[in-house]
């Protein structure tokens, strides 16, 4: 049975205290070098040689060791000032640096040797290697470093500063432009000293050059981490819904049916030609017909009723009729306006047929609508749009602008009524996405063909853990009613929104 | 006649300069003092700079020590345990890169199977005392290592008995969750030697 942590008894304690005590003897340290014999030695022998307690080699207190005062020479006054000074208090010269004298204690051979006893093997070994002179002061070991935090020494720096300006205030008062240009002399002689030694200058353009190449460098690397970024981006957000082949030619596309260039062509017909006829109408009404919209026109149904803007009111008819005129729906597409009917540019709004004849509205005769003859639209004879005769219009090229390729894919603004959707699934959360707390927007891109069916969906932006291809096949099953453009249903683009929220 | 060897005189002798003194004292106490600074810090280098500065100490500072108030060792452990904290305060844990130099790594194939795994343990146990927290890394070190009494250890840390020994068992409950693999390793070792 093995020890546990919480042992049963106090048998099973006492081994499992006694097998700890077994494992932390494992940990066997290490004995000291002899380096270390030698450096207590030498830094012993260094304090008693030296006398002074505050120079010791000892790394404890460094900062002890700076109470050597040295002073620094102004060639102006040929006065001398304390270290702490950087320019002369009295004439503002810069200070030349002081001149180290080396004071290193000589530690003789026989003094170490002669107060040595023969009975301390380790120690004795160490002084005697200390007795060669090897490293009388002692090896550099950096233990630890002068622990005063930086705001001090910030501030010590400062004060300093502070100091150091109050006593060269008085100088530059009385002359500023010459304290000023000393200044910068002392200062440029200074920096040609230190540039002018031996590999200074080289090493200063080293290290610029390395620290402008790693500064460089590190800009650079962001630029293309963060053009794979958008990249990468790019990728995740596009979907391939399917392969398209795109044969090398081209049928040319269909003309489409003339637009509406009077004087030009315009109409159903293929050819460009242009439209004639017109229509009028009234019912003898004192009054002028009134303003309104056109009723639905068309060249293959015939005219069963006028326009009237005051229709009978006839409750649930059997057979309701609309109104209709004889003229080409492309010329008169349908008004949706909820309006009744009547001429476009009457300015009468009193409801009236006016004073023609024929059950239609205007001045004119007929069926129409206008001061002409007919089923059509204004002046004329015998229905549809354009004055003069009956013909019917048409337009190829440049006969109305080219017309309209009802099979390409429109956009909401370009159609005539929008897709309207019928039923919308809901997207369900993926488990995993549900562990995640992952909530947002999967925003997509698809188009709502004229067939019904829901094709090219792309993501906009996806969310993770399936979320983008849940929203996907929910888009999938969306019931419409397709969009229409003059009567025709057409595909249009659309952008769907499926927000994941979790409550 | 009173000890001419007691640690108080040789110390008075070292620092009238009688180098002999010094170095009796050093022989003296300078492997307690080396083996509580490296189980402390877990490097050699580190350890040395403590026992150097600690001994210097005595020198450079001789007031510091009282005789009437604690033995010379308790003295050296205490300024030890301070220069390591401060150590730890100024510079942080470092990462000692030379632990993990190629002598450290055991050839297999070259040493019996005690000593291999002996030295493996060794590691393994130097790692669960370093992971341990500072107060009862230090704690476990002088009782464990260096056989303080629990008065002594609280006194020179600086805190009461209760806190010892609380520190103390936190410490080996600490260990014995990490080295009880390593428990019945041993065990099955004694079995394997005893067959």
């Amino acid at each position: 049975m093995s020890s546990t942590i919480e042992p049963d008894g106090p048998g099973e304690k006492f081994l499992s205290e006694d097998d700890l005590k077994g494992l932390l003897e494992q940990w066997i340290a290490p004995e000291p070098s002899k380096s270390l014999d030698q450096r207590v030695a030498n830094s012993y022998y260094t304090a008693l040689e030296s006398g002074d307690a505050a120079a010791q080699s000892s790394l404890l207190f460094p900062q002890s060791q700076k109470e050597v005062v040295t002073m620094k020479f102004c060639s102006t006054c040929r006065e001398e000032f304390a270290d702490k000074f950087s320019f002369c208090p009295v004439d503002g010269t810069p200070l030349n640096s002081p001149v180290i004298e080396p004071s290193e204690p000589v530690i003789s051979a026989a003094s170490f040797s002669s107060s040595i006893q023969p009975s301390e093997p380790v120690m004795a070994a160490a002084v005697g290697a200390s007795a060669g002179a090897l490293v009388p002061r002692g090896e550099y070991h950096v233990t630890f470093m002068d622990d005063a935090g930086l705001v001090s020494r910030l501030v010590d720096a400062v004060k300093e500063v502070a100091h150091e300006s109050e006593l060269t205030w008085p100088e530059f008062k009385r002359d500023p432009f010459g304290f000023t240009k000393r200044m910068v002399v002392g200062y440029s002689q200074a920096g040609w000293r230190v540039l002018s030694q031996p590999n200074v200058a080289t090493g200063v353009l080293a290290a610029l050059f390395i620290m402008m190449s790693a500064v460089l460098g590190v800009i650079w690397l962001d630029r293309v981490q963060q053009q794979q970024a958008a990249e990468q981006a790019a990728k995740e957000e596009l979907v391939v819904e399917n392969f398209i082949d795109i044969p090398s030619e081209q049928p040319t596309p269909d003309e489409g049916p003339a637009g509406l260039d009077k004087g030009k062509g315009g109409g159903s017909k293929p050819k460009q030609e242009k439209p004639g006829g017109g229509g009028g109408g009234g019912r003898q009404d004192p009054k002028p017909a009134s303003f309104g919209k056109t009723p639905q026109a068309s060249l293959t149904v015939p005219q069963v009723v006028a326009p009237d803007p005051n229709p009978p009111k006839i409750k649930n008819p059997s057979l309701p009729v609309a109104a209709t005129l004889v003229g080409d729906p492309v010329l008169m597409p349908p008004d949706p306006r909820n309006l009744q009917y009547g001429l476009r540019d009457s300015k009468s709004t009193d409801p009236s047929s006016g004073p023609g004849t024929g059950n239609g509205m205007g001045t004119g005769t007929g069926g129409g609508m206008g001061p002409g003859e007919g089923g059509g639209y204004g002046p004329g004879r015998g229905g549809n749009i354009g004055g003069g005769d009956y013909r019917e219009g048409g337009g190829g090229p440049g006969g109305g602008g080219g017309g309209t390729d009802y099979n390409k894919i429109f956009s909401g603004k370009d159609v005539t009524s929008k897709a309207r959707v019928i039923s919308k699934p809901e997207p369900q959360y993926t488990e995993e996405a549900r562990k995640n707390q992952v909530t947002g927007t999967v925003i997509l891109r698809a188009v709502f063909t004229s067939g019904g069916q829901v094709t090219n969906i792309s993501a906009r932006s996806g969310l993770p853990y399936g979320l983008t291809e849940r929203a996907i096949a929910a888009a999938r099953q969306i019931k419409f009613v397709p969009a229409t453009k003059d009567g025709r249903p057409v595909s249009m683009h659309i952008q769907l929104e499926y927000n994941f929220n979790l409550y | 006649m009173p000890d001419r060897n007691t640690d108080e005189l040789l110390l008075e002798r070292a620092g009238a300069g009688d180098p002999a003194a010094f170095l009796q004292v050093y022989e003296r106490h300078r492997g307690p003092v080396f083996r509580f600074s490296y189980r402390l810090s877990g490097r050699v280098e580190t350890a040395e700079d403590i026992t150097h500065d600690c001994f210097l100490s005595l020198i450079r500072k001789p007031g510091n020590f009282i005789p009437g108030r604690a033995s010379l060792r308790t003295y050296l452990l205490s300024a030890a345990r301070n220069l390591w904290l401060k150590q730890l305060r100024t510079q942080g844990r470092e990462l000692a890169l030379e632990e993990f130099e190629d002598d450290q790594f055991i050839e297999v194939s070259k040493q019996p199977l005690r000593t291999v795994l002996d030295k493996e343990l060794g590691l393994k146990v130097q790692d669960a005392v370093s992971s341990l927290p500072p107060l009862q890394r230090e704690a476990l070190v002088l009782f464990e290592y260096e056989g303080l009494a629990l008065s002594e250890i609280a006194s020179l840390v600086g805190t009461d008995v209760g806190a010892v020994k609380a520190r103390l068992h936190r410490a080996r409950e600490r260990l014995r969750s990490t080295l009880q693999p390593y428990l019945n390793t041993t065990r099955e070792i004694v079995t394997l030697e005893k067959a």
